[in-house]
């Protein structure tokens, strides 16, 4: 019997859900935001909201998107396949909406430090691990990524 | 016509010269250039002949000079068959697609200036001339271009002012103003000094942010046609909608021209209509994207101006498959009416890059 319950247990805890995973969005210290809803970071990295509030032009920088916060970003928050999001900044370029597509960087501190020293910019990065000051993490329809509810996350 | 664009470019070239002196101090980017290029094999019942059946090449460059001010150059080469009965594209034929100016403040005010695409036919703004985009082998009928048998005014010379409100509703707006299409079929006229004849446009569209990937408008055209001793007034409405998300693609969309007699009491309606489904599959076999195309026109009859154009009643189903981020293969089974009104059935081939 014993040995029956210890064997449910362990299902049990291999079967559990893997932990939570959620996307920071992240600006520089000077930077023009600190809250935006869902809608508006998916027109803005679809390049639909092209600039910030004060007309300066927003510079988009991405963690490619085979990482686990680029597949989360994709899925939860653009709603497009990998190859339709690359599809889709060509034609937008094609249509002259945009002069280029958003910046892909490898390097999860390069592209923190990138953000950090351009006050136009905004990038993404899997949350969790700690953050220089100069940058902040925005929240998304009033929600922190630590949030239950924060609606870019898996 | 050649001088007209030699004057458009170098009015072009001496606002782009002026922004840039004009600049504001960060630097202009450098020039961005691409090109798409398709070519379609192809096996009719009809022919009987498999085919290099048509060629096509879009070079396109956009340049911008401040943060305000860019320029933007499209320029597009066809070679067809005979089959294809595109008799402008014979041997080959060589466009300009668009050259414009562009001032964009904000993204709630963007205009445009030169030859612009007039926007009536929303696959025609969503999609250009680039083949590699769109997911099926063909343009529909009603956004073909007006020199391959297309009958809507697809291109206008004047102006183009277009923005996106801020709001959950997604509100995007167009006007426009241009030179009316001319005496011919496929012919861009460019305004001149003595003859002025405008059309002007309207858009309108939402896309919500509660639904997501939805997108909804409409868009209405008025000019003339100053064919000789028949002038005539141009009437043409469209509707389309959209939705895109996650693996779904459905596009559809509904156009009416209507045509009347300025000096008679002549009046020709003439509608067409398609309608897109296609779907990415998942896991190993996503960069396949299977769809289905229904495509129909009708033109009014007896209308001399669109006696080029001739209706079509069709349907495609088939496949894209995105072998690289820049090479696309689409092969399909097309069922449609020919030149001659009569039923033909291809099955194609499409290799369609993008540089």
């Amino acid at each position: 019997m014993a040995r029956v319950l210890t064997s449910i247990v362990l299902l049990l805890a291999t079967a559990a859900p893997p932990p939570r995973q959620s996307v920071a969005f992240i600006v520089s210290a000077h930077g023009h935001t600190r809250d935006r809803s869902s809608a508006d970071i998916r027109r803005i990295f679809l390049g639909q909201i092209s600039r910030w509030e004060d007309g300066h032009r927003i510079s988009l920088v991405m963690r490619p998107t085979a990482t686990p916060e680029g597949q989360i970003f994709l899925q939860r928050l653009i709603r497009m396949s990998e190859i339709d999001y690359a599809h889709y900044w060509i034609g937008a370029v094609f249509r002259g909406e945009a002069s280029s597509a958003p910046r892909v960087i490898d390097s999860r501190d390069l592209a923190i430090k990138v953000v950090a020293e351009n006050g136009d910019a905004i990038g993404f990065i899997l949350e969790g691990e700690a953050l220089p000051e100069s940058v902040v993490v925005i929240t998304v329809d009033g929600k922190l990524p630590s949030d239950a509810e924060y609606p870019i996350a898996h | 016509m050649k001088n007209a664009l030699f004057f458009a470019a170098a009015f072009c070239s001496a606002v782009a010269l002026h922004a840039q002196s004009a600049n504001d101090g960060r630097s202009p980017s450098p020039i961005r250039y691409g090109i798409f290029a398709d070519v379609v094999f192809a096996d009719s019942t009809l022919t009987d002949r498999r085919e290099l059946q048509s060629g096509e090449a879009d070079f396109y460059a956009f340049r911008r000079f401040s943060d305000r001010w860019s320029i933007f150059g499209e320029i597009f080469a066809k070679h067809a068959s005979d089959t294809l009965q595109e008799e402008a594209a014979h041997g080959g034929e060589l466009n300009l697609e668009r050259l414009y100016l562009a001032y964009d403040p904000s993204d709630r005010f963007r205009l445009e200036m030169g030859q612009i695409h007039t926007g009536i036919i929303r696959w025609n703004e969503r999609e250009h001339r680039g083949r590699f985009l769109q997911t099926p082998i063909d343009v529909p009928t009603i956004a073909n271009r007006e020199e391959q048998g297309g009958a809507w005014p697809l291109h206008y010379v004047g102006l183009w002012s277009y923005g996106r409100m801020p709001g959950s509703l997604g509100v995007q707006y167009g006007a426009g103003i241009g030179e009316t299409r001319g005496a011919k079929l496929g012919e861009i006229q460019p305004p001149t000094f003595d003859d002025v004849t405008p059309a002007g446009l309207l858009s309108l569209s939402v896309s919500p942010d509660a639904l997501t990937g939805f997108d909804l408008g409409a868009a209405a055209y008025a000019g003339r046609i100053p064919a000789p001793g028949n002038v005539m007034r141009e009437r043409d409405v469209t509707v389309f909608t959209s939705f895109v998300r996650g693996p779904v693609e459905l596009r559809a969309e509904l156009a009416e021209m209507r045509h009347a007699q300025v000096k008679g009491d002549r009046r020709f309606l003439s509608r067409g209509w398609y309608a897109l489904g296609s779907w990415r599959l998942r896991g190993r076999w996503q960069v396949l994207r299977p769809y289905l195309l229904l495509d129909h026109l009708t033109i009014a009859p007896a209308e001399s101006y669109l006696s080029a154009v001739h209706d079509q009643n069709a349907w495609a189903a088939g496949v894209r498959w995105d072998a690289r981020k820049w090479l696309a293969v689409k092969s399909d089974f097309r069922a449609q009416l020919s030149p001659e009104l009569r039923r033909e059935h291809l099955v194609r081939l499409q290799l369609a890059v993008s540089f």
